[in-house]
């Protein structure tokens, strides 16, 4: 495998193939929450809620289409078989710096929600191996990508995305604090493609003091800084 | 063997998790398919295989000097071996390769020989593949997947092992770069048909895979820019864009495809482009017939391999022959590819034969006739049963530094029982090619 000369273009694709390969994880884990939620309390409210906190473009009628929706709807943007097709959109045109053995994970995740959506079943556990695919996928970064600006493009995808997802869903300040942490070490390695100005807002932000995610300016405010770090 | 048939949807799986596919345009929109593997192998033994490696060798090293001849010194036209219109009405015929010489004298570094095997075992070459062939990036993965799925069945046949054709590309590569800089692969990008095998083979020969844009031209040398906008020189590119989109300065100017002034760096010798520009000259179906003549007449051998019975009706002698038994041959438009513009005349109307006479009345340099091969059939599956389906074979010879043919290549097969179309594009499956090792004699 090559060690070097990364294109620019190359550059912004891992950094999305990070993105949405922890969107989608993190997507399979919220929306197993919410469906849970909706057995015991009122549906619409759940469903309310998840589209608020996504900032939502797709709304659906009913509890089972909300479902099928935000799994299997290619028109939402927001939904599982989009993120996955987003991966793989990336992921397929990089497959001499991840390998064929890592890039097999999202196209076996592809394969397995296609055929899924074929089926329009409800029942979120039937993308449990979705899970496992794109856990087997870091897996397989960690044991196969030994370059180490292209596992730093990676990493700092799966950590803006870890952020956002974890601020809308007012997650507590340790589990954004360690995610954050761990994109500035990625910062101190590529120091060119971080925006100097958002990293000292979001150092400023984002601290046990401020931490406010109940404040709807201060989390749009973060959002706006994190998705505006990396110049890809 | 058996185990590896009955393993066929279990390597088909496999291949979907590689993500082992082609992509075919249709009314306008891209789509991308599996392409059937199917598991009964191809078997061709080593005393055929030697006979085929010798043929395909000597065929590939008259190609390359006829190429080398047609940009420079034009002997084999002004000795009369080959008519001029044959070579200036080309389409293939590029005026702007003239005088140029590529590294070590190579322009077709990797050609893809179509063969196919008539019932009495006889081998015939249907066509030679100069410009941009693709294919053997399947039976290399296939063959990485049926020894993983099926281990004894490769325990217990003495199949020869195929699994450098990376190290032939790759050792080519590197001889052609002569130290330059870097090798690349330069795809169009990720819709094209073939997008599958040029990112294959650029993760297994380590090469970077270029896009169009990431290469420029400045005084004369070509660049790959990174991340930190630091310039990489490129001493190899084995290109993927055809010749009329290789440079908007040169070529077809509205190509996105392309690398503005890669031709001034070309001329000058500053990089190796793989296969050269040009080359659609030799693969030409009209040219084709001529390729036994160049044997003779650059190598002073008698060709090896045959070339399917051929008929040219710019020749009167064929011209009045295949006006006259046009509904027994198979004719070919000479400007087509990938099994589009192939006609077998037993399959047309009185009316749709005699509208294809007066095409070829008008214009005799479009056409080529041959006589229908009796082919030798290959078995397949389908479903869990043994059909007889036409297959024809892709060899694979790579020329650097010496020639040397892939022991392998692509078999592929028409899944349709009436067709003799096995193009991928046209619906077509593959299986792998097994070349048999010599047997020692106690």
């Amino acid at each position: 495998m090559i060690g070097y000369a990364i294109s620019a273009t190359k550059a912004n694709r891992l950094y999305w193939l990070g993105r949405y390969a922890e969107r989608v994880y993190i997507s399979l884990h919220l929306l197993r929450r919410y469906y849970d939620r909706m057995i015991d309390g009122d549906s619409k409210d759940e469903e309310i809620e998840y589209y608020k906190r996504i900032d939502a473009s797709c709304t659906y009628p009913d509890a089972k289409s909300f479902k099928l929706g935000y799994m299997y709807d290619k028109k939402n943007p927001s939904s599982l078989i989009s993120g996955i097709e987003q991966a793989n959109d990336n992921a397929i045109v990089l497959r001499e710096e991840i390998m064929s053995e890592t890039f097999s994970y999202i196209q076996l995740s592809l394969c397995h929600i296609q055929k899924e959506a074929d089926l329009q079943d409800e029942n979120i556990n039937n993308l449990q191996c979705i899970t496992d695919y794109l856990l087997a996928f870091w897996g397989s970064i960690d044991e196969r990508v030994f370059d180490e600006r292209i596992r730093n493009l990676l990493r700092m995808g799966k950590l803006v995305e870890n952020i956002d997802m974890h601020i809308r869903f007012n997650y507590p300040y340790m589990r954004i604090r360690e995610a954050y942490d761990a994109l500035k070490k990625c910062s101190d390695c590529e120091e060119r493609i971080f925006d100097p100005i958002m990293l000292k807002q979001l150092d400023e932000l984002i601290t046990e003091d401020e931490y406010n995610v109940d404040d709807l300016n201060y989390k749009n405010k973060v959002l706006k800084y994190i998705n505006h770090l990396v110049l890809l | 063997m058996d185990a590896l048939i009955e393993s066929r949807d279990t390597v088909n799986r496999w291949m979907e998790r590689f993500g082992v596919r082609f992509g075919v345009y249709k009314n306008g929109v891209f789509n991308e398919q599996l392409f059937p593997f199917d598991s009964i192998p191809r078997i061709i033994s080593a005393d055929d295989w030697v006979v085929l490696e010798k043929g395909l060798v000597q065929r590939v090293n008259a190609l390359n000097k006829f190429l080398y001849d047609v940009y420079h010194d034009k002997y084999i036209i002004k000795d009369g071996i080959i008519p001029s219109e044959f070579v200036y009405s080309s389409k293939g015929y590029m005026p702007e390769c003239e005088g140029i010489t590529p590294t070590h004298n190579v322009y077709a570094h990797i050609a893809g020989i179509d063969l196919v095997q008539a019932k009495d075992g006889q081998w015939f070459i249907l066509e030679d593949n100069l410009r941009i062939p693709s294919g053997a990036s399947y039976p290399m993965i296939a063959r990485m997947i049926t020894r993983k799925v099926s281990p004894q069945t490769f325990q217990n046949n003495a199949v020869v092992d195929n699994r450098n054709y990376n190290k032939l590309l790759g050792d080519m590569m590197e001889y052609m770069n002569d130290d330059r800089g870097i090798s690349v692969i330069l795809t169009p990008g990720r819709y094209n048909s073939a997008f599958f095998e040029h990112s294959y083979l650029a993760e297994k020969t380590g090469s970077i895979l270029a896009f169009p844009g990431d290469l420029t031209v400045e005084n004369d040398m070509v660049y790959y820019t990174d991340l930190d906008r630091e310039r990489h020189r490129v001493g190899c590119i084995y290109r993927r864009v055809s010749d009329e989109y290789l440079d908007p300065l040169v070529f077809e100017p509205s190509s996105l495809l392309g690398v503005p002034n890669l031709m001034q760096a070309y001329r000058k010798g500053n990089v190796a482009i793989v296969n050269a520009l040009g080359n659609g000259v030799a693969d030409d179906k009209g040219i084709y017939y001529f390729v036994p003549k160049m044997i003779k007449y650059y190598l002073h051998e008698e060709p090896i391999l045959h070339n399917a019975p051929t008929y040219l009706p710019y020749y009167k002698e064929d011209y009045d022959y295949i006006l006259a038994n046009i509904e027994k041959l198979v004719i070919k438009d000479v400007s087509e590819a990938g099994g589009y513009g192939v006609v077998f005349g037993r399959d047309l109307t009185p009316k749709k034969l005699a509208e294809l006479k007066q095409l070829i009345i008008d214009e005799p340099r479009h056409w080529i006739a041959q006589e229908v091969i009796d082919f030798k059939d290959l078995e397949i599956l389908e479903g869990n049963d043994r059909v007889e389906r036409k297959a024809d074979l892709r060899a694979f010879v790579i020329s650097g530094n010496g020639t040397k043919v892939w022991q392998s290549g692509l078999t592929r097969f028409s899944r349709n029982p009436n067709s003799f179309v096995v193009n991928s594009s046209q619906g077509g499956g593959f299986k792998d090619t097994w070349v048999m090792e010599q047997v020692q004699q106690q």
